[in-house]
């Protein structure tokens, strides 16, 4: 049976929230217990890698290579997974909402343009790396080359896995091309904000045009400014857009999302008349 | 023009030497700056009004509204209006209104109940209605030029 969310309620509030809460806690437990079984195989897998006859020099560099890059490991994983969060209750208070709106949120799994950035990259780093090897005697270097080909190749197991499962991406389709995608955040740890500020639902445009392109600027800065729409978005979205392009953002809690998500729509449906008008006049 | 200073300013309005005259362009610009001056105002009604969670504001802005073309409105009409899907929604925020004298209901039938923006107890809701029927864009009216600019291909 579906919790339905029902903020209105004051009884029910806090009830709500905890359910949100325990979702999201119950999904980042999942989370880490499949890379924990991630780590205790390629673990074990290095245990039986080590060979019987090695000096101490060899040993103990190999070991420092071994638990360095686990542990850069962990760190990556247990920060991208404690930052993506996903709860069942809120996505269908949100689809109800959008109903409402005559709008559907669809599920995407995008692996997005980092992962293919860091795919070539390594492919490439791995490739130039065992040409180099085969000429090197060194043990450091050939242990080093042998773990990072195994972290890569647990990385690029594990990220689409989870991503691809635990993390659909929401979309809502507007008028083509245009859309707004979705990031849902809940604050675990309460501080001095109140309950229905702890869920976070940040938006996105799709990309609208490049920032050198002065007539979109302008376009772009009138009617964020006009919308009170956030200048950035939520940092995570822009680490690999490198800020060339723009966007329109909106930030919203569950109670006032309509509100919020009308406003970026209204925003995208301005800026494609005011291109259109614009290159009209061209 | 988001300025009452720079109004105040450009058309020399706290200068008692000089008379403030207006002739055609002026009075253009005069009329559009005054406008400009009005609107902001108005988005800044409608912002403040989705920033809080009771719903009172946003309550009041429909009314504003909907007096403008509506001679008898219902609860059900500024629930339309604000998008609001149950009725459910708005009790907070008509108690809150009502308790503080901003707006009058009459009860009808038991489900029916007409609702108004209490002006004679509050004069300034005058200025208020005048502001938010010329500005606003309600959510509704908002949702149809969605819709209607998603349909066209």
């Amino acid at each position: 049976m579906h919790t339905e969310l029902n903020l209105e309620s004051n009884d029910q509030d806090s009830n709500f929230f905890t359910i949100i809460k325990t979702e999201y806690l119950k999904n980042l437990f999942k989370e880490y217990f499949l890379v924990i079984i991630l780590i205790g195989l390629y673990t074990i897998y290095q245990l039986f890698m080590i060979p019987y006859e090695q000096t101490i020099a060899k040993y103990l560099s190999d070991q420092i290579v071994f638990w360095f890059l686990i542990l850069l490991f962990l760190l990556v994983h247990f920060l991208l997974l404690s930052y993506n969060r996903f709860s069942p209750t809120l996505v269908r208070f949100l689809e109800r909402e959008l109903h409402i709106l005559g709008f559907e949120m669809l599920r995407k799994y995008k692996t997005g343009l980092s992962f293919f950035l860091f795919n070539s990259f390594s492919i490439i780093f791995f490739i130039v790396m065992n040409i180099g090897i085969s000429y090197s005697l060194d043990y450091v270097v050939i242990s080093l080359n042998i773990r990072l080909l195994l972290i890569y190749i647990f990385s690029s197991i594990t990220i689409p896995i989870l991503r691809g499962i635990l993390h659909d991406k929401f979309i809502i389709k507007l008028k083509s091309p245009y859309f707004v995608q979705f990031d849902l955040q809940c604050k675990l740890i309460k501080r001095r904000e109140v309950e229905s500020h702890m869920i976070r639902i940040y938006m996105n445009s799709n990309k609208l045009c490049s920032k050198s392109n002065e007539s979109g600027f302008k376009i772009h800065k009138e009617i964020s400014e006009k919308r009170w729409l956030p200048r950035k978005g939520r940092f995570t979205f822009s680490t690999y857009r490198l800020g060339l392009y723009l966007y329109f953002h909106e930030y919203s809690t569950p109670i006032n999302f309509k509100e919020h998500f009308i406003n970026i729509v209204s925003a995208i449906r301005e800026w494609d008349t005011a291109i259109k008008n614009h290159k009209k006049i061209m | 023009m988001n300025s009452i200073n720079d109004f105040i300013e450009k058309y020399h309005l706290d200068s008692f030497d000089e008379v403030l005259e207006l002739k055609v362009n002026n009075k253009i610009n005069f009329f559009n700056d005054l406008n400009a001056l009005l609107k902001t105002i108005c988005r800044i009604f409608d912002k403040m009004t989705t920033i809080f969670s009771l719903r009172g504001g946003q309550v009041l802005m429909s009314l504003a509204k909907l007096q403008g073309t509506e001679e008898v409105i219902s609860k059900t009409d500024v629930m339309n209006c604000l998008n609001i899907d149950r009725r459910e929604k708005l009790i907070h925020a008509f108690d809150f209104l009502l308790e503080h004298n901003y707006i009058e209901i009459k009860k009808k039938t038991s489900k029916f109940h007409m609702v108004k923006l209490n002006e004679n107890d509050n004069p300034d809701f005058k200025l208020f209605r005048e502001i938010v029927q010329k500005f606003w864009t309600s959510p509704e009216e908002e949702k149809n030029k969605t819709e209607l600019w998603s349909d066209v291909k």
